[in-house]
């Protein structure tokens, strides 16, 4: 014969927080790019080598050109000096009161014109100056217009 | 060189303003014709203008303004634009070209030279509204395009003809051209010592003006002097019809002739006057400092003087 027992009592529901209860350590998560900081260092030396290219002084250029360093010159070599052209240019100055010109410089005086002209040929020419096919036929010309008076 | 070797120069000549005007077109042979037709009412339009500018004939648009007493009066749009180009040159010409000189010319030429003026007030303008215009002046002015109208008649007739290659309008002298890659035109400079009946006169020197490297090119060359257009006052003494604005009397200048090539026949032939009338010591800053390309200036000693540069357009 059973006997009826009452049941024990049901265990409490535990009531449902609005906010997750704190933990006291976060779990971390798993880093979605592992090899960032490797990708980084490489960049940074990429840009490194980029720049020192860029920047270096041109040793070659500044190298002894004259071979005496180097053991496999010939020392009976005669340097063969490239060929240079000198432009002179000529140029003007106001020398002030108390000045005076360099020696051999030509002076001009104060009320003289302006030396920026220079003096072309007269008179040029002749048929052989002009290249022929070019030539227009007729030519024209500028001329001082009008007519001479008596 | 290319279409100049292998075409040809069309040429039309007229009388005009006094001396010669000529129109010269590169083309193919198989369009001179119409090349020909084409400078040929070139030309037609020119006389137009003449008749409306020029001071000789009473019934012209500029002598109907000077004969007119009221300070202000309309004109029409061929005389606005000519006048507005004369205000221009003598802004850009630091007032030595001055279209109101008329009166002091005549007298020159009468052999009867004004005496220096007073103040006088010679100021006027040109209002433009539209299309309309005004010439507002003071009292007694009279404007004389002489001095400015040839080099701007060469650049309008050149630019009527702009779809031909090469072009070269020859107005009296003064000459505005075009070139078009591969076109270069050879210009004689007239050589004032020599006598102007000569046969085949050497000339002075020769400007080779070509074409850009992909483009067109424009240029002016203008010459003015002194030589020419001279005659002898009734004391025995010689001058000229160039008149200095600050004297009121012909320039008392040293050079003889000025050339100069620039962008447009009407600048060209404003500098060159400019230097003639200022004279050498003047004229060379002013040429540094205007928009002359290359200047040639014969002084009355004999030597040519050149702006620097220049040598690269000579031929």
């Amino acid at each position: 014969m059973s006997v009826m027992r009452p049941l024990p009592p049901l265990p409490r529901r535990p009531v449902p927080d609005a906010r997750p209860a704190r933990t006291g350590s976060r779990q971390s998560k798993p880093d979605a790019r592992p090899m960032r900081f490797v990708y980084g260092a490489g960049a940074v030396a990429a840009m490194s080598v980029m720049a020192v290219s860029l920047v270096q002084p041109d040793f070659a250029a500044t190298a002894d050109q004259t071979g005496a360093t180097d053991p496999t010159a010939d020392p009976n070599a005669v340097e063969q000096a490239p060929p240079t052209t000198v432009q002179h240019v000529t140029q003007y100055i106001q020398l002030k009161p108390g000045q005076t010109a360099p020696p051999g410089a030509t002076v001009i005086a104060a009320n003289a014109p302006t030396p920026r002209v220079v003096v072309t040929h007269n008179a040029p020419s002749g048929p052989a100056a002009q290249p022929g096919p070019r030539q227009p036929t007729p030519k024209p010309a500028t001329r001082q217009s009008g007519a001479a008076r008596p | 060189m290319s279409e100049l070797a292998s075409g040809e120069i069309v040429t039309h000549s007229t009388p005009s303003m006094g001396g010669t005007l000529s129109v010269f077109i590169t083309t193919e042979p198989d369009r001179a014709a119409a090349a020909q037709s084409d400078a040929r009412r070139a030309a037609q339009r020119v006389e137009t203008w003449v008749a409306r500018l020029t001071r000789f004939n009473d019934a012209s648009h500029l002598s109907c303004l000077n004969s007119a007493a009221e300070a202000g009066v309309p004109v029409r749009p061929t005389l606005a634009a000519a006048l507005n180009w004369a205000k221009l040159a003598e802004q850009r010409s630091e007032g030595i070209v001055d279209s109101t000189l008329l009166d002091a010319r005549l007298a020159a030429e009468s052999g009867h030279p004004l005496a220096p003026p007073a103040s006088h007030d010679r100021t006027w303008n040109v209002l433009t509204l539209g299309r309309a215009s005004m010439v507002c002046r003071a009292p007694g002015v009279r404007l004389d395009l002489d001095g400015t109208a040839k080099g701007w008649i060469a650049d309008r007739a050149a630019d009527l003809l702009a779809r031909w290659p090469g072009v070269a309008v020859d107005a009296d002298g003064d000459i505005s051209v075009r070139a078009d890659p591969g076109v270069e035109w050879l210009i004689d400079v007239a050589d004032p010592r020599q006598c102007a009946a000569a046969d085949d006169p050497v000339p002075l020197t020769t400007l080779r003006l070509r074409g850009g490297i992909g483009w067109s090119a424009s240029y002016g060359v203008a010459t003015s002097g002194t030589s020419v257009h001279r005659w002898q006052l009734a004391d025995g003494r010689s001058t000229h019809h160039l008149i200095d604005p600050r004297t009121g009397q012909p320039a008392e200048t040293d050079i003889v002739q000025a050339t100069v090539v620039a962008p447009t026949a009407r600048e060209a032939e404003m500098i060159a006057k400019s230097a003639v009338i200022l004279g050498s010591r003047e004229a060379l800053g002013f040429l540094a400092r205007s928009a002359a390309l290359a200047a040639i200036v014969l002084l009355d000693s004999g030597e040519i003087a050149a702006l620097p540069g220049t040598e690269v357009w000579l031929a």
